[in-house]
């Protein structure tokens, strides 16, 4: 008996241990799949809300509704979306959080900071920068069909390692990257661009971030690359051009596997990095009825093509981030920090001169491992 | 005396009753079976007829009206006894031994000169002859009863296996079982319960295969019931077996003579019950709930996948509801989007939170089983009629439940199932989980099935833990829980329970 008790006893303190929950009726609750903060009229913040509602009963017919409201804070105007809706604001199953340029260029510390700490906020939800427009307009541009804006940025950032032109940041990657010292946060960027009438909020390049205010940007190539180094491998297409006696032709090759090293160097005083990556790749596209590259000379050129290019993108990014943005977004100083201590307590102070002047130098070596041919390549000719 | 046999015979003797022995008159004996032992009841039989000869003997059969073969008693009692002529010296022992001996053709005869024991043998459908100067009743076995043959059960059907079950009558259902196992180490120990009734009981068991203490055990718990009646074997069963709180079965049951007789070759005991076709087995563990006889007639592989399935219905009919309460309840963010919109869709009008949903369609889920049980077969299609029309699709059009609520139901339903012998417990089961899921959300859920595990582990079957096979890894007793071994590999019997004689498959002969 006394054994039980104290059985019961245990578990009922557990529950005094396990955080805020309650009863709620699922009724009663809007799903937001993503949110957009604006800057608002005096001071204040507008807060624009993606919820899923059903029409009419049918199960079946989900679709997308917008809400926006102000408040002073973001708190506050989260629960003015509450009077204007009727329900309230679930952000469990909520995707993503976009702010826009002018709210970033001003900081999105607290917005950021807000979210860390609410309990119905996930930290993997993830974040973005609207680039020349305001937060709220992305919802209002056009998603693929059967989707809402939330879903299908939560696709789209999914599938990054497909087609890597802009770098993923959930809200506790940004939030680690704020506290790191010598690693500069950055998030993807939305443009709205219309493609045959349609807005589409597409996602692409970085927003660069010097503590939590926005600088400046990367382009989407920019961003591949930085994608490469920060991510420690190279995913996507490598395309680039072939010339070979006089006749060029352009192709495009998969990555296999990589590996991409960044190693600092203290050497008499100087500070260096060097960068080398190795890759694997396949020929996935070739040009029509000019080389043949089952022959040895022929691969070897592509191979030293595919590795010239990439090798110019990462000395054209850091060239970008030391001369024009002077921000170590790639974590340069981080990595000192971890590997040469000794060395990073002596840069530490002024770092942001230091990284301008930091020698990084590039080695780059691509094996093409498979032509993606079984055959000669089509010829055309009989 | 008179007390002790009273004791052994564990009854008194009706009020009245003014003689223990017969007497030697015939007068009297007549006069006390009428008018006192079997006053007042009229489907008692009473027979006079003479002997031949010179010196005519007064005779008399006494027999309960439907229970005897009228034309056997005529052919082979009366007719011998009625042409031959009895020595009016011919009196006591000697004429018992000359009717025995000489005059009745009929295979055994036995002389009873207790009244008390007479009259049990009458009751059980036997003639009692008595002739004048003789102080005994002469018991003609001539039991004519009508037994339901051995069909199969309606309650343990099998595609695979023997289709016979066992009967009502305690002889036949012997049968059946020394019919499977014809091995002289099977053995059948009779006992008679009920004050009223005086069922005969039989505990059966191999011996040298069975624990000796187990079946001391049945035997002491069973003796020390003290009832006036036994119906069905079901009074024994919770009369006499461990955690009786819970319906948690610590005994198992079953109407088939095959699985009883796996389940006496692999050291268990059980209990045979006149007038009830259920027998009663043990110990009985956890495992065997989620065994079935067919699981050992068909391929390893398709029966463990059968029992794969059984152990998921389990988990599946005992939680359902609580989980579904916790995830709508509680921790919405766990259900995927678009699944937990669609249910906010279907809850939307519905008037009753999901809590009250739960425990709704729970009773009426209920209500429907209990009320489809006992009903002929074409009103039973009515009833499931009536259940799928209003309860399925009417409820929901009319927004009263929401239609999540009745797949879950469903869900329920169908894998309860697939474990019958669980029924009872897992009834018991949902609810308390779905309780505590209401009240704590996951928490409280998980909360339950700790302080149920726990529970299960704590009981025992007969001194064997019931959940021995689940607490500690040994590679001998999981050969046969959620998988089924092929017979080759279950080469020794359970452990605990058949410890002294242990090996059930040979490869080679012994030499």
């Amino acid at each position: 008996m006394r054994k039980i008790l104290s059985g019961v006893c245990i578990l009922a303190f557990c529950l005094a241990q396990t955080g805020c929950w309650d009863y709620l009726e699922l009724e009663t609750l809007s799903f937001v799949m993503a949110a957009g903060i604006d800057v608002g009229s005096d001071e204040g913040l507008t807060l624009t809300v993606e919820t899923l509602e059903v029409k009419g009963g049918e199960p079946t017919d989900m679709s997308p509704y917008v809400t926006t409201t102000t408040g002073i804070t973001l708190f506050n105007a989260l629960r003015n979306v509450t009077n204007v809706s009727g329900k309230q604001m679930f952000f469990g199953h909520s995707h993503a959080v976009a702010f826009s340029e002018e709210l970033a260029r001003k900081g999105v510390g607290e917005a950021v900071g807000f979210m860390q700490r609410d309990v119905g906020v996930r930290t993997n939800m993830w974040l973005c920068v609207v680039r020349g427009s305001a937060a709220k307009d992305v919802f209002t541009a056009d998603a693929p069909l059967g989707t809402s804006i939330g879903d299908y940025l939560n696709r789209v950032m999914m599938l990054q390692r497909r087609n890597p032109t802009f770098i993923p940041v959930q809200i506790w990657e940004f939030n680690r990257a704020l506290n790191e010292v010598g690693l500069s946060p950055v998030l993807p960027a939305i443009e709205i661009i219309e493609i045959d009438d349609r807005k589409i909020p597409l996602v692409q390049g970085s927003g660069v971030f010097k503590r939590d205010r926005l600088i400046g940007w990367l382009d989407a190539q920019d961003s591949r690359v930085l994608s490469y180094l920060r991510l420690g491998k190279v995913t996507g297409v490598l395309a680039t051009e072939m010339e070979y006696q006089g006749e060029k032709e352009r192709i495009a090759a998969e990555v296999m596997t990589s590996r991409v090293e960044l190693k600092p160097y203290w050497e008499n005083d100087e500070l260096s990095v060097a960068i080398t990556v190795n890759l694997q790749v396949g020929l996935h596209e070739l040009g029509f009825a000019t080389f043949d590259y089952s022959r040895p000379e022929l691969k070897r050129m592509a191979e030293e093509a595919l590795a010239r290019e990439l090798k110019e993108d990462i000395e054209r990014l850091i060239r970008t981030l030391q001369q024009d943005l002077k921000v170590d977004v790639v974590g340069f100083g981080a990595l000192i920090k971890k590997k040469v201590p000794s060395a990073w307590r002596k840069v530490e102070k002024n770092w942001e001169e230091e990284f301008a002047q930091l020698p990084v130098s590039v080695r780059v070596a691509v094996l093409i491992t498979g032509t993606g041919t079984l055959a000669k390549p089509l010829t055309g000719r009989p | 005396m008179r007390p002790l046999l009273q004791r052994l015979l564990g009854r008194k003797d009706p009020p009245g009753a003014h003689s223990l022995y017969f007497s030697s008159s015939i007068r009297k004996i007549r006069e006390q079976l009428q008018s006192v032992t079997f006053a007042g009841d009229d489907s008692i039989v009473y027979r006079a007829f003479l002997t031949a000869g010179p010196h005519p003997r007064e005779c008399f059969l006494v027999y309960p009206e439907g229970m005897t073969d009228n034309a056997f008693v005529s052919e082979y009692v009366i007719k011998p006894l009625s042409r031959e002529y009895l020595p009016p010296r011919l009196r006591g022992e000697e004429l018992a031994a000359f009717l025995t001996e000489q005059v009745l053709p009929v295979n055994a005869v036995e002389e009873r000169t207790v009244v008390s024991e007479a009259v049990d043998q009458i009751l059980t459908g036997d003639a009692a002859l008595f002739v004048d100067g003789c102080a005994s009743a002469f018991i003609i076995p001539s039991k004519k009863l009508t037994i339901r043959p051995p069909m199969e059960p309606q309650s343990e059907s099998v595609v695979r296996g023997p289709r016979e079950g066992f009967s009502e009558s305690l002889a036949v259902n012997i049968t059946l079982l020394r019919r499977r196992v014809r091995s002289s180490q099977l053995k059948f120990s009779y006992l008679t319960l009920g004050r009223q009734t005086h069922t005969k009981v039989a505990i059966s068991y191999i011996e040298g295969i069975a624990s000796p203490a187990i079946v001391e055990e049945v035997r002491k718990r069973i003796s020390a019931i003290d009832i006036d009646s036994i119906i069905d074997s079901g009074y024994i069963e919770e009369l006499i077996q461990d955690a009786p709180l819970l319906p948690i079965k610590t005994i198992g049951h079953t109407e088939r003579p095959d699985i009883v007789a796996a389940r006496i070759l692999e050291g268990r005991v059980a209990v045979l019950v006149d007038g009830s076709p259920v027998a009663l087995t043990m110990p009985f563990l956890f495992v065997e709930t989620l065994q079935a006889n067919e699981d050992y007639f068909k391929h390893y592989a398709l029966a463990s996948l059968d029992r794969l399935i059984r152990y998921i219905c389990l988990f599946l009919s005992t939680s359902t509801p609580a989980i579904y309460l916790a995830l709508v309840a509680y921790h919405p963010i766990l259900i995927p989007t678009r699944l937990a919109v669609s249910i906010a869709a279907s809850r939307q009008g519905v008037p009753f939170p999901a809590v009250v949903e739960v425990f709704v369609m729970g009773l009426l889920f209920e209500i429907m089983r209990e009320g489809g049980v006992r009903l002929p077969g074409p009103i039973g299609q009515a009833l499931s009629i009536v259940g799928a029309i209003v309860l399925g699709d009417a409820a929901v059009q009319a927004q009263i439940v929401s239609a999540p609520m009745i797949i879950v139901v469903a869900i329920t339903a169908i894998s309860g199932f697939a474990v019958p012998r669980l029924y009872g417990v897992m009834i018991i089961l949902r609810i308390l989980f779905s309780l505590l899921s209401a009240v704590m959300g996951l928490y409280g859920y998980f909360c339950g099935v700790i302080l149920v595990t726990v529970y299960f582990m704590s009981i025992r079957s007969f001194g064997v833990p019931y959940m021995v096979n689940f607490t500690a890894f040994d590679l001998q007793n999981i050969k046969d829980t959620a998988v089924r071994s092929p017979w080759w590999v279950m080469r020794l019997r359970p452990k605990l329970i058949a410890r002294r004689n242990p090996q059930r498959y040979r490869k080679e002969a012994p030499s």
